[in-house]
């Protein structure tokens, strides 16, 4: 056993081993429970043992917002959290979420490693806070109960459940559904019985939650991805030798290559595994319809952000 | 002395009319989005998140009015096996302990509304400090309670006593 | 796994003597929650953060409502409608008024979740009937004491809404599902039991209704009944989720107690407003507290770290499930239901999951567990009220309470070793 001593009184240069936390949501065993370790293990490998990192997954510290205040408080050290509660500190993070936004995962990661990634990192500062790098969070697709959706027609009066949410609320609005706020857990029911006609998620959701039992049409539209971030607490970091801090800087960096990898890996596998479920998958030639219908979204979400917005479109 | 058990009486009924009404609101509420939803084929995005807060405030309004009308759970197996003297003290002591935790959630819970006033609700748009507002409040109510019974002013309004009379004979 | 053993000590002592010198449960966590935090040098804001995290989640909302429309459901005369009902159907056998207590509480169960309210007033009709049928006083409290815990695990119970929070947002549906068989056999194995000590002390029989009269006592109850009905039928069938059947439930409640059965008037309301705010202030003030201790024991990774020993002791599932009973029977003694739910569900569930066992199985075993620790000296609620109802001692009942004790350790013991006993019906209806 190591003889513990909190980041909250130490200074880090007294030789003793500090001990850090890191809050993830997910189960132990997905895959960013799996590159959080793969972080810990590099932090303590590059600080030669100095710095430990302790990961608590399945959301025992609280959820992504909890946890995040809980940083923010200097309770906990490292949060792995979806921006999308963190946009409820920092709002311009919500034009990263802006509806087709991205044109694949690799135009997304070039933004975000680029210098509009860094800057949406540092910008978190005014939050005591401080993002450390992107994890992919996959796209988000609709399916449905009813049929295959190949146009935004299809979609038309279709009740979908979102997350509560105004921007995934409006954007399943503008493409004529109708938004159904629910409980993550009582969706399989929901669509069992027909309370609703369909829900929207990424690749591994739809697999491991068993929708694609209920709700076998499955169509890549990608309308959302929110990347994710590994975030440290200002106070955490500040207290930190800068060899130690450039030392967490690079190990998050290298985590999130591996994070990336594994998760095409996980979406790969889950799109395999649904396919040989008898899940029905629609790939769309183009998505441009849907990118019109939701054109409205862009003027009032994006308001005062037009520039910022532009730069991600030309974003190669 | 009759002056301070007049105010501490007001607060707690006043408190205890507080909670019946978010009982009333949050069911009218939640029915409200049933029928919005079964009905009207919309869900009102505000409701749930509405009806959560309500069921926040009333909780720590719940903490408070427990401490004033003495309704918490406690074990009172190993005291009562204790001498009277004895038990009175420990008494005493434990009013103490729970002033103590109503300082707690008055100081720090003002600080946690002070730094969580950045961020927002997501249905809402309300700050988040809205959901923690009612810790420091319900602390300085734990406060004023168990300082009112640390030196015997206890609550015996005669609503009360006819209610636990009453409730005795119907059971 | 790092192990803080003096921040840990702080926390499970300080709490265990604030207990024992009656300073109330919520704040003993509160306190011994805080406690720790300073030791350790976390920020105290993180406290109040997680009481308000432990009251911000909307299934927990269903429980003011179940408590509001049984409160509604007991004061508006629903419990003599059971009563009469239950004596249409089973009444005319030998020892009838026992078996009639025991369905009445089962009935009742479908309406509230609480045993305290079962034993008060369906306890307060039935014991004095049965006494001046010339039923023994101690019987009379056996048998409607150890009834009223079905309500606990019959749906709607607010202690398995309790448990779902606990276990990090279980189905509320597939609980309810769960407990309706577990608790219609315990029902029928105290039905057997108390006709068979009626036999033994020749208990005379009940009355027999005639068909006209039966139709409509009957009928009366059922529309009482419906609100069961309502609950079970949104929670399953995903039409309403567990809260919002539990408001339609509230208001079908009170439209049937004030519009037609109208027993009482209708400004009792507020005596029954008044009623449920002091249960519910008990209950939250115990969740949103014990949502901080939770943190804390997370933080020190308490749960993990009783997984890890309980294993390492045996890794015999029989052994394990043993074990972990009969730690909840010894806490259950002393202690109440929710706080014990909440506490001990993020240490326990880790260890019986590890050993396979389902986690909506565990809930309904944990509900009976916890079920029996509210008949048991030296703290037991149910016991309590039961023994004041009858204006007897708890010794006076104790003796001739074994046998009833016997029939709950054998359901307890089906309902861990049989998991099909709780996941059928949840399984048949809302898929695997
Ligand atoms: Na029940
Ligand atoms: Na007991």
């Amino acid at each position: 056993e190591t003889p513990e001593t909190n980041a909250g009184s130490d200074d880090g240069s007294n030789g003793e081993t500090i001990v850090l936390r890191l809050a993830d949501t997910h189960n132990d065993g997905y895959v960013t429970v799996e590159a959080d370790r793969e972080f810990a293990r590099l932090v303590e490998e590059k600080t030669e043992g100095r710095v430990k990192v302790e990961v608590y997954p399945g959301a025992v510290l609280g959820d992504e917002k909890a946890t995040i205040e809980q940083a923010q408080f200097g309770a906990i050290d490292f949060v792995r959290t979806s921006i999308s509660p963190l946009s409820e500190f920092n709002k311009e993070l919500g034009i990263l979420m802006l509806p087709y936004l991205y044109r694949d995962v690799d135009h997304m990661f070039n933004v975000l490693d680029g210098e509009i990634g860094d800057d949406f990192l540092e910008s978190l500062e005014e939050n005591n806070l401080l993002g450390l790098t992107w994890f992919d969070g996959g796209a988000r697709n609709f399916y449905n109960t009813k049929k295959e959706v190949k146009s935004v027609e299809d979609l038309k009066g279709m009740k979908i459940r979102v997350q509560e949410s105004k921007l995934m609320m409006d954007l399943v609005t503008s493409l004529g559904a109708v938004p159904t706020p629910m409980a993550f857990g009582d969706v399989y029911s929901a669509l069992q019985t027909g309370v609703i006609d369909g829900a929207e998620n990424n690749w591994p959701s739809y697999f491991s939650t068993s929708h694609y039992e209920v709700a076998k049409y499955y169509t890549v539209d990608e309308h959302t991805r929110a990347p994710e971030v590994i975030l440290v607490s200002k106070m955490t970091f500040d207290k930190l030798s800068a060899e130690d801090q450039e030392a967490i800087k690079e190990a998050a960096k290298e985590a999130s290559l591996f994070q990336r990898v594994e998760w095409a890996k996980e979406e790969a596998a889950a799109e395999e595994a649904v396919v040989a479920k008898g899940a029905v998958i629609t790939r769309l030639e183009s998505n441009q319809e849907f990118q019109d219908a939701v054109q409205s979204m862009y003027a009032e979400f994006g308001a005062g952000y037009e520039d910022l917005i532009e730069r991600i479109i030309n974003t190669k | 002395m009759k002056a301070i058990k007049k105010i501490l009486n007001l607060t707690s009924n006043l408190l205890e009319y507080i909670g019946m009404i978010f009982l009333v609101a949050m069911t009218l509420i939640v029915s409200y989005q049933v029928f919005s939803r079964q009905i009207l084929n919309t869900s009102p995005r505000w409701a749930e998140e509405v009806s959560l807060i309500l069921m926040i405030w009333f909780g720590f309004i719940g903490i408070a009015l427990g401490v004033r009308k003495g309704i918490h759970l406690s074990i009172e197996y190993f005291v009562s096996l204790l001498p009277p003297s004895l038990q009175k003290i420990i008494i005493k002591l434990d009013q103490v302990l729970v002033c103590g935790f109503g300082l707690f959630c008055a100081v720090y819970g003002a600080k946690l509304v002070k730094a969580t006033g950045g961020s927002t609700l997501p249905a809402t748009q309300w700050p988040a400090s809205t959901s923690y507002l009612m810790v420091p409040v319900c602390g300085v109510m734990i406060i004023c309670y168990s300082l009112a019974q640390i030196f015997g002013i206890e609550e015996t309004t005669e609503e009360n006593n006819e209610l636990t009379s009453k409730e005795g004979v119907e059971l | 796994m790092i192990i803080n053993a003096p921040a840990i000590t702080l926390l499970l002592v300080s709490f265990l003597i604030l207990l024992i010198i009656k300073v109330p449960i919520a704040f003993s966590l509160g306190l011994s929650t805080m406690v720790t935090a300073l030791y350790l040098g976390i920020p105290p804001m993180v406290i109040g953060q997680q009481m308000v995290k432990g009251l911000n989640s909307f299934s927990l909302i269903a429980i003011p409502f179940f408590i509001i429309a049984g409160e509604i459901m007991g004061e508006g005369g629903i419990s003599e409608r059971l009563i009469k009902f239950s004596n249409v159907i089973i009444g005319r056998l030998r020892g009838g008024l026992a078996m009639v207590n025991v369905l009445a509480s089962m009935f009742f169960g479908g309406i509230s979740g609480s045993s305290v309210a079962d034993t008060s007033s369906i306890g307060a009709i039935m014991i004095p009937m049965m006494e001046k049928q010339g039923y023994d006083k101690d019987f009379s409290v056996n048998v409607t004491i150890t009834s009223s815990t079905q309500g606990v695990i019959i749906p709607p119970s607010h202690n398995v809404i309790i448990y779902s929070l606990a276990a990090g947002g279980l189905s509320v549906g597939r609980l309810f599902l769960g407990g309706f068989l577990p608790g219609v056999l315990l029902g029928l194995a105290l039905m057997v039991l108390s006709y068979a000590v009626a036999v033994k002390r020749n208990y005379p029989k009940g009355e027999r209704f005639s068909f006209k009269d039966g139709l409509k006592i009957s009928l009366e109850s059922i529309l009482g009944l419906f609100t069961a009905v309502i609950v079970i039928g949104g929670v399953t069938t995903g039409i309403f989720t567990a809260t919002e059947s539990a408001a339609i439930a509230a208001v079908y409640a009170f439209f049937i107690t004030f519009f037609v059965y109208r027993d009482i008037p209708i400004k009792r309301m507020g005596k029954i407003l008044r009623t449920s705010l002091k249960t519910l202030a008990m209950v939250l003030a115990v969740i949103a507290t014990s949502s901080a201790f939770g943190y804390m024991m997370a933080y020190l990774k308490i749960p993990a770290l009783v997984t890890e020993t309980l294993i390492s002791i045996s890794s015999n599932k029989y052994v394990i499930l043993i074990i972990v009973n009969m730690i909840l029977l010894a806490l259950g003694m002393i202690m109440d239901m929710a706080p014990l739910i909440l506490i001990t569900t993020p240490i326990l569930l880790p260890v019986v999951t590890s050993v396979g066992m389902d986690p909506v199985q565990f809930g309904i075993v944990m509900m009976l567990n916890l079920g029996i620790g509210l008949i048991t000296p030296p703290v037991g609620s149910t016991l309590f009220v039961g023994c004041s109802i009858a204006g007897c001692k708890i010794e006076d009942v104790l003796k001739s309470l074994m046998p009833f004790y016997a029939v709950m350790f054998i359901m307890l013991l089906l309902l861990t070793f049989v998991p099909q006993l709780t996941l059928f019906i949840p399984n048949l209806i809302m898929g695997q």
